[in-house]
């Protein structure tokens, strides 16, 4: 296996262990034992590896930082028992906003590579580009619902944020598993790999 | 705005927003299109003409308490509350008497004399470019035709050092004169005139103008003028291919010197070297802004709108001790209910806060509130007021009873139950001889948010609780009678809100006493049906059985037809009807007779017009009766 070959699969494969620690969380008393910065930090890294394939995923270096810095620090004050969403709404609009950025951009470009490494006649980018776009929507509702005045504070405005919280999830592991079906193509397209 | 505080609390609310909107916008610089990154100054225009504080909320920051924090601190006042009425300076209601009317006075002269000198540099233009030469030949009609767009009046005029597009009701297109100008120049300019961006500029002028000596305000507004031209820059270069987008940043780069001013109700090319070398940068990213962008454009507008123009409310005091932002605190965390300003009210009382009497008190007692606060530094406003604090049994709450509406206020009677007897009293330990304190209050509206006021000393009873009604505690009295009996339904609704404190290690919970400005009651009715006997003494051996059915109605209404009591009992519907049969006995004469009671939860705690009720004698119906609210209806027992 060649060195771009090699940072490609390994690139996509942190991709996607990067959804997985993003969206599986558990948890030990109040401290997450599968930490959302670490899925941030994949990706940053996942961000170096595919760089030369997609340059537009340079533009989300920063924002890579920025989430991982804040999922770190609410980590860390996790062991505290504090919560650092809530404490300052303009600061969940802003990681609010650089989350939706981040994923729409980053699942577009991995949907781009999808359609480039796929064999012929899949549809495994639609299926990223699918995905991307029901996680990103319902992650905007599930950001405005939250975000809002008085919280989740009826019945119906949680459940509507139980639906968006569960169908955002299910889209995020579509994406997870498409992703590491994107590493078995590129491989299995290699076949001196 | 009609003060000074009206104005500082909207021009702080817009660069709370003004500065997220940097923040997002610092950080998509590269990666969003200048079509996004104009529109999302849609976000601030919303935000400006928005008044301030509009039905109590606030947007990002709680600014109100701030401002009323401040203004408390430096006028020494508490019964203020500041309420943008419009997002506009209005004349004052008074002559400047104090260096804050000054000071508005002098907020007022600054956007008078900037909004002249924009108007009067407008002017100084138009009559400049009616001097102008027109312009007749086909370079303008070319590019318009070439690109699809529509055309204006064109002059050239001496001494200009580019084109701009002047005017939006009459647009005028200046050319320098005795240079050509490119073509790309001018399909900018058109660009300007088809998309009408002069307007863009006049409104951003406006706001410049209303909030001139907000340095945020005004930065914005000039990157808000940079994004539009970057936006028709956007819109050239989806217009030209190749080597002529090279040129068109030549172009740009050859203005990078000039100087520039920008005068309201124009649009031009050129706007200062600074802003020009971004343009430039943002040419240069034109390919590589990534495509397809729209659906997380607009969820990112919504995420940023929905929470700024919903707003947030105060829902709890600051409680840091200080008597500025505590007092501003408690102001500004307004009841925007009825139940809620009695549940603060009964709090309050309970757990005697003045931060939370002043939460729902007026604005006329705000300062006494304050002055007491300040005397010891702590709440001592209960001490002066009740002297049944230290007795409060907090583990029952409280109970509203009574509550009537009363041209848009309400009234009712706060219940507490005390621990134990008050002192000269005795207490058999039973708990439904109870004592308890009553204060009737008042609810009512006033600057936006629900106020208290009591309308008489809270007084001391023992509780009665028997089967039905409270005969301790506040009711209404329905009655009719007959030549020998006199017939009394007894009508008592308690108001109650239903919130207790997380279990404690043991599973215990009491009720919580964080006031809920926004409660809303729940409801517990009873009834109870009396009769007295007021005939001969002569005529009582007559009786042996009386009974009485009854059910609620309105006058001009079909009175309802009443079941009638069976032999010795007595029951109660879910609908409100209500019925009872007992056998007269020798003892049963002394007192009033006990016929039935009863009540359920969550019925309306509207207190019916009237009772029919039909009379049983010896288990005969022997009459029908109108059962009315006694004169005084709400009076208590």
């Amino acid at each position: 296996m060649d060195d771009n070959l090699r940072r490609l699969t390994s690139g996509v494969s942190q991709a996607a262990w990067g959804y997985f620690f993003l969206h599986v969380d558990l948890n030990i008393g109040p401290v997450s034992i599968l930490p959302a910065f670490v899925g941030y930090l994949l990706m940053l890294s996942a961000i170096g590896k595919l760089l030369r394939e997609r340059r537009e995923l340079g533009l989300l270096r920063p924002l890579c930082i920025i989430l991982a810095i804040w999922h770190a620090a609410g980590w860390l004050a996790s062991f505290a028992e504090i919560n650092l969403t809530g404490l300052f709404a303009p600061l969940d609009i802003l990681i609010a906003v650089a989350e939706l950025y981040l994923h729409f951009q980053f699942l577009t470009d991995m949907a781009a590579l999808a359609g480039r490494y796929q064999p012929q006649d899949a549809t495994l980018d639609r299926r990223l580009i699918n995905c991307r776009t029901v996680y990103v929507t319902l992650m905007a509702f599930y950001d405005i619902l939250f975000i809002l005045p008085y919280g989740p504070q009826n019945g119906v405005q949680t459940v509507i944020i139980l639906f968006c919280g569960l169908v955002s999830a299910v889209a995020a592991f579509t994406a997870m598993f498409g992703l590491f079906s994107l590493r078995r193509s590129i491989v299995a397209g290699n076949p001196e790999s | 705005m009609r003060d000074i505080w009206d104005f500082l609390l909207q021009t702080l609310t817009a660069s709370g927003v003004a500065l997220l909107l940097i923040a997002v916008k610092v950080m998509l610089r590269d990666k969003l299109s200048p079509r996004w990154q104009f529109a999302s100054w849609g976000v601030l225009a919303l935000v400006l003409l928005m008044p301030a504080g509009i039905m109590g909320h606030y947007c990002l920051i709680n600014w109100p308490l701030w401002v009323e924090a401040l203004r408390s601190a430096l006028t020494g006042k508490f019964g203020a509350m500041t309420r943008v009425s419009a997002p506009i300076p209005l004349p004052p209601l008074r002559l400047p008497v104090s260096l804050w009317d000054w000071l508005y006075i002098a907020y007022l002269a600054g956007v008078a004399a900037l909004a002249v000198k924009y108007i009067l540099s407008y002017v100084r233009l138009r009559l400049a470019l009616k001097n102008g030469r027109p312009v007749t030949g086909t370079q303008i009609e070319a590019v318009a035709d070439n690109y699809g767009l529509p055309i204006c009046k064109a002059v050239e005029v001496e001494g200009l050092q580019t084109a701009f597009v002047c005017g939006i009701l009459r647009p005028v297109l200046a050319l320098p004169a005795g240079r050509k100008t490119d073509d790309k120049v001018i399909l900018h300019e058109l660009l300007h005139l088809k998309y009408r961006d002069a307007a863009w500029g006049l409104a951003i002028a406006f706001f410049k103008c209303l909030h001139w000596c907000n340095p945020l305000i005004r930065l914005c507004a000039n990157m808000a003028g940079n994004d539009l031209e970057a936006l028709c820059d956007q819109r050239v270069l989806e217009r030209l291919e190749g080597e002529e987008r090279r040129d068109y940043g030549r172009i740009l780069l050859g203005m990078a010197d000039e100087k520039y001013a920008r005068v309201p109700g124009t649009s031009s090319m050129a706007n200062g070297s600074r802003n020009i070398r971004r343009r430039i940068e943002a040419i240069v990213r034109f390919k590589l802004y990534p495509t397809g962008m729209r659906l997380v454009s607009v969820c990112i507008l919504l995420v940023l709108v929905c929470p700024i123009l919903a707003g947030s409310r105060a829902r709890t005091t600051a409680d840091i001790g200080n008597v500025y932002i505590d007092m501003a605190s408690a102001r500004t965390t307004r009841c925007v209910t009825f139940a809620g300003a009695f549940d603060t009210y009964a709090k309050a009382v309970i757990t005697g806060r003045s931060d939370y009497r002043a939460m729902c008190a007026p604005l006329s007692e705000q300062d006494a509130l304050a002055e007491s606060w300040s005397e010891d530094g702590n709440r001592s406003w209960f001490d002066a007021n009740l002297s049944y604090k230290d007795l409060y049994d907090r583990s029952l709450g409280y109970g509203i009873y009574g509550l009537t509406e009363n041209n848009g206020a309400w009234e009712g009677f706060l219940v507490l139950t005390l621990q134990s007897a008050p002192e000269g009293k005795t207490w058999s330990g039973n708990s439904s001889e109870r004592w308890v304190t009553v204060q009737p209050l008042r609810a009512y509206r006033e600057s936006g948010r629900w106020v208290v006021m009591p309308l008489g000393d809270a007084k001391t009873c023992q509780r009665d609780q028997r089967d039905g009604v409270d005969l301790g505690l506040p009711y209404i009295e329905y009655r009719d009678e007959t030549e020998e009996f006199t017939v009394h339904l007894l009508r008592q609704v308690r108001s109650y809100a239903d919130s207790r404190t997380e279990p404690d290690a043991f599973g215990y919970s009491q009720p919580d006493m964080t006031p809920v400005p926004d409660r809303k009651f729940l409801s517990e009715t009873q009834d109870t049906i009396l009769a007295d006997y007021t005939g001969p003494e002569e005529n009582r051996s007559l009786y042996t059985r009386i009974g009485v059915s009854a059910a609620e109605f309105k006058s001009g209404e079909a009175r309802p037809v009443l079941r009638a009591p069976g032999a010795w009992e007595s029951g109660y519907s879910s609908d409100g009807r209500q019925w009872g049969d007992v056998s007269l006995r020798d003892n049963w004469w002394d007192g009033p007779i006990f016929l039935s009671g009863g009540g359920e939860w969550g019925g309306d705690p509207t207190p019916p017009e009237l009772y029919a009720a039909d009379l049983y004698l010896n288990g005969e119906k022997a009459v029908e009766l109108t059962l009315r609210p006694e004169e005084r209806g709400d009076t208590h027992g």
